[in-house]
């Protein structure tokens, strides 16, 4: 299903942040896909089910749920963080401001499991730079 | 256990400092007043990391090191750069950015904010079109009108609208149902839920509605049936309750400093409030972060001239969004170290600049596990502004508040980190 992606916060992501981002409350409140009903009976999921949400710029897993902020026909919202920022268009526009909102994605039903803060951040590949 | 009174919270722009917070044998045991994210922010969970050493990363792992080693590494690094980046600032207190700026100039690095990912647009649009505020008093005692546009407080901020809008104020007796409420969001957020008026913009056409809304209020008529997915008959609604008012506010947020045209979407707005001027008193404020981060744009200004995004490689402040910005450094991997202090961009960067974090050194000022430390080198653990040690921050709408000490820590503070960072770098670039 193609779907705009729109990140921004939610309370629950702020609890989490400033409670441990390497909890386990971190991975629930920001590494999921918000969705209307239609939305999920259009990909066949159910509340709960994991989805994979691509790119030009990324892909990622995230746990589907049902919003309880309606979201207008062809959007998709994910809490503002690192999964969000796996997909997000990185461009500048010539003002130093990347675009978290509106990127055009795909989003897929899959098996795949959603991964936790530190593992996530493992596909960036951390190089030692004092060794 | 003691009640600490009037204590400013260190989350959210909105400083709200009414908290009281419940103290008990050197520890914060709970919170009165407090939001659930300002409450966690208090409670500093038990579960979460939580640094007290200073650690550098060896064969991949963190090894703990004295502060002494942690900082000759950390301004070894700096000196020996090309072109370092000194990123964040908008969790910690005034004094702490005042030493950043002046590293920053000594190692003719750049020194750069949050704003850059939040409301850095504002910045470039107010110094285009102007900066017509009051604050956040004035919307209490004075606002029958408030608009909140691309922002959804009720989470982002989320006791913002009982402080300011729902409370009674002096010419607000009755608090809410004096006043009217626009909300302009293209989600039914749970902001928009509370609004007597909720303008759903199709997403990234802010622009679009802004200039139908300066059309009517010019006394044009809209030739559409819609304009940016709204009715033209609620334009012309909302442009008469606009106009009715005596005192009016927008809030704006990331909705529109994000979203297609960027700073030019905030110029548009600004020009609104200017416009709507001739027929009752408007303001604006900015829904600010980080409850600092308006402090950094202060302090930089201040110092150098320049509210963010300021690059001292020629030796004085050169400042060019879109060249001079975080995400432009590390994007175009002109970045060849960078420092974090008081925030995460390891969490709140796209992919492409966390792709530069991890192939340059890293050094985190930083209390807590995050996904900026997963990607460090150096790791110096401070104390928290407004829990462990006071400071000044700036609110939303510009008013310096003084950040309360509640409990005792052996940890430095940012400030007196950054003194020392300072000093020894000194001594490096001396040396070279």
């Amino acid at each position: 299903m193609k779907a705009i992606l729109n990140t921004a916060r939610t309370v629950w992501q702020g609890e989490a942040i400033e409670s441990g981002k390497d909890l386990e409350m971190y991975v629930s409140a920001a590494a999921i896909c918000h969705l209307n009903n239609d939305q999920l009976m259009q990909l066949g999921i159910k509340s709960g089910d994991n989805v994979k949400v691509i790119s030009d710029h990324g892909d990622v897993i995230v746990k589907a749920v049902e919003t309880k902020e309606t979201l207008p026909d062809g959007m998709i919202f994910i809490p503002m963080g690192p999964w969000a920022n796996r997909v997000v268009n990185p461009h500048l526009d010539s003002t130093a401001m990347p675009s978290f909102k509106d990127t055009p994605v795909e989003i897929v039903p899959t098996n795949e499991n959603v991964l936790d803060m530190p593992t996530l951040m493992k596909v960036y590949g951390k190089q030692n730079m004092l060794d | 256990m003691e009640l600490v009174k009037d204590v400013p919270c260190p989350f959210c722009g909105t400083l709200c400092d009414d908290i009281i917070v419940k103290v008990e044998d050197n520890e914060i045991i709970g919170t009165i007043n407090a939001c659930r994210i300002g409450h966690s922010k208090f409670m500093d969970h038990k579960s979460a990391t939580r640094y007290t050493k200073p650690l550098i990363r060896k064969n991949g792992s963190l090894v703990e090191v004295d502060m002494d080693e942690a900082i000759d590494k950390t301004a070894e690094i700096l000196a020996n750069s090309k072109r370092p980046l000194l990123f964040g600032w908008s969790s910690t207190e005034c004094e702490a950015m005042g030493i950043g700026v002046n590293l920053a100039e000594e190692l003719k690095g750049v020194i750069d904010n949050t704003a850059t990912v939040c409301h850095g647009p504002s910045l470039l649009a107010v110094q285009d079109t102007g900066y017509p505020v009051s604050t956040l008093g004035e919307v209490k005692n004075r606002a029958d009108v408030v608009i909140y546009w691309g922002c959804n407080p009720f989470h982002a901020h989320p006791r913002h609208i009982g402080r300011h809008v729902f409370s009674r104020g002096f010419f607000r007796n009755r608090g809410r149902s004096d006043r009217t409420v626009i909300v302009v969001d293209p989600r039914k957020s749970d902001t928009a839920k509370l609004a007597d008026i909720h303008l759903q913009v199709d997403s990234g056409r802010d622009y679009e509605l802004l200039d139908a809304l300066r059309s009517v209020m010019n006394g044009h008529e809209i030739p559409y049936e819609t304009v940016a997915g709204i009715p033209r008959d609620t334009i012309y609604q909302a442009v008469d309750i606009l106009g009715k008012a005596q005192f009016g506010i927008l809030f704006f947020g990331m909705g529109i400093t994000m979203t297609a045209g960027k700073n030019r979407n905030i110029d548009a707005g600004i020009c609104t409030i200017q416009e709507l001027n001739q027929f009752a008193k408007y303001t604006l404020i900015p829904m600010r972060g980080h409850y600092n981060v308006n402090g950094f744009n202060q302090v930089c200004t201040w110092q150098t001239g320049y509210p963010f995004c300021v690059d001292f490689a020629t030796g004085y402040p050169r400042y060019n969004p879109g060249e001079s910005g975080s995400n432009d450094l590390l994007q175009n991997k002109e970045a060849d170290s960078m420092m974090v202090v008081g925030s995460d961009p390891g969490a709140h960067f796209p992919q492409k600049a966390l792709e530069r974090m991890a192939e340059i050194p890293v050094i985190a000022i930083e209390p807590h596990r995050t996904p900026t430390t997963e990607l460090a080198d150096i790791i110096i653990p401070p104390a928290f502004v407004g829990v462990e040690t006071e400071g000044t921050a700036y609110r939303m709408d510009s008013i310096p508040i003084r950040m309360k000490k509640l409990v005792e820590t052996d940890l430095l503070s940012d400030k007196e980190i950054m003194e020392k960072i300072l000093e020894r770098t000194k001594e490096f670039i001396a040396s070279k």
